[in-house]
């Protein structure tokens, strides 16, 4: 049996379309909405990553070093180090003087506190080919999350200034 | 002009899952009074229709980085605006007992009423006054084309109580506007 009014409405699809949004106000309401979720989530996440990743080095660490030497660094290493950590630095910097949330600045305290301990640990088995590159990782790591960081803190000054 | 604006589109898409606010508004611009008439025909109720809008955008720009084929973006955020609007009406509560009431043994009638005497808005006024099941049912199956097999499982009903419930609908809708022109005779 035909439908005439799904036929009906078919043909004339558009016009029932009929009841009118502000789309420009619709978007000011979710738009600070969306930047919560989208932008703090990822940053947790990250460090939740960067958490696992140290613990699973730490105790990969532990377990390999029982017979460390504790040498110092390789000149490939201390290159390496210094390297990274100019940028580190200057990044850790950067997003001190621009941070103001609490929990984010304790955060990377705690991020920071993880490195350090995990180079402490490094130090005993630092001839260890696998060692070198994981505590190259590691700085490598520590670099991507302060980027990414930084990168938010930028898109949000770029948002406010443009009144978003 | 077509392959060109589906690059577009699709750089919006990919573009929005990593982030990029501009590309999200974007996008809330092209789809947000689509999905604004789907919510406000589903809900039948200005504010509820807004709530539901928003509620959804914003869970779909949560699970966009979810979303694998860029092309099926409209048929993606067009399903999750149908949930949350079918949820919404479940938390009423009468749907889902109206939905229940014994309408699967309804016939469909020989339909020759004359739709194109109307226009669109007389039809959905007469559309807002129909009960939140057969709307439901009604909303889904003509303009959001979903067939009655998909009805039935989306609204956990049987394919039988879903064209009922549609036949049910489309006598209130020509009752209403028979009586909108005797009033006006």
């Amino acid at each position: 049996m035909s439908d005439k009014l799904k036929q009906y409405v078919q043909r004339n699809q558009e016009d029932f379309e009929l009841y009118p949004f502000d789309v420009a106000h619709g978007w000011s309401e979710i738009a600070p909405k969306i930047k919560q979720k989208t932008k703090t989530v990822p940053l947790r996440i990250w460090y939740s990553i960067a958490a696992s990743v140290l613990i699973l080095l730490a105790g990969w660490v532990g377990f390999r070093s029982t017979s460390g030497t504790g040498d110092t660094f390789p000149a490939e290493l201390q290159e390496a180090q210094f390297y990274y950590q100019d940028m580190i630095d200057a990044k850790i910097n950067l997003v001190r003087n621009q941070v103001s949330d609490p929990q984010l600045l304790q955060d990377i305290e705690a991020l920071d506190v993880a490195f350090t301990e995990l180079s402490e640990d490094l130090r005993d088995d630092v001839h260890n080919e696998e060692v070198i590159t994981a505590m190259i990782d590691n700085y490598r790591l520590k670099l991507k999350i302060l980027e990414r960081i930084l990168e938010d803190l930028e898109d949000k000054s770029n948002e406010e200034n443009r009144g978003i | 002009m077509k392959g060109e604006a589906q690059n577009i589109h699709k750089h919006l898409i990919e573009s929005s899952q990593k982030g990029d606010q501009s590309a999200q508004s974007e996008l809330y611009r092209l789809y947000a009074k689509a999905m604004y008439n789907i919510c406000r025909r589903m809900m039948g109720d200005e504010e509820e229709a807004k709530d539901i809008l928003q509620e959804s955008f914003i869970d779909a720009f949560q699970r966009l980085p979810t979303l694998r084929e860029s092309n099926t973006f409209s048929s993606w955020i067009k399903r999750i605006v149908t949930n949350n609007c079918i949820n919404a009406l479940r938390k009423r509560r009468l749907m889902t007992t109206e939905l229940k009431e014994g309408w699967d043994t309804m016939e469909e009638e020989q339909d020759d009423f004359e739709y194109n005497k109307y226009r669109a808005n007389q039809i959905m006024g007469a559309v807002d006054t129909l009960p939140d099941g057969c709307r439901t049912v009604l909303s889904l199956y003509l303009f959001e084309g979903y067939d009655h097999k998909e009805i039935a499982q989306i609204l956990s009903i049987s394919e039988s109580a879903s064209k009922a419930q549609y036949c049910k609908a489309k006598a209130r809708i020509r009752n209403q506007l028979s009586d909108k022109v005797q009033q006006y005779v």
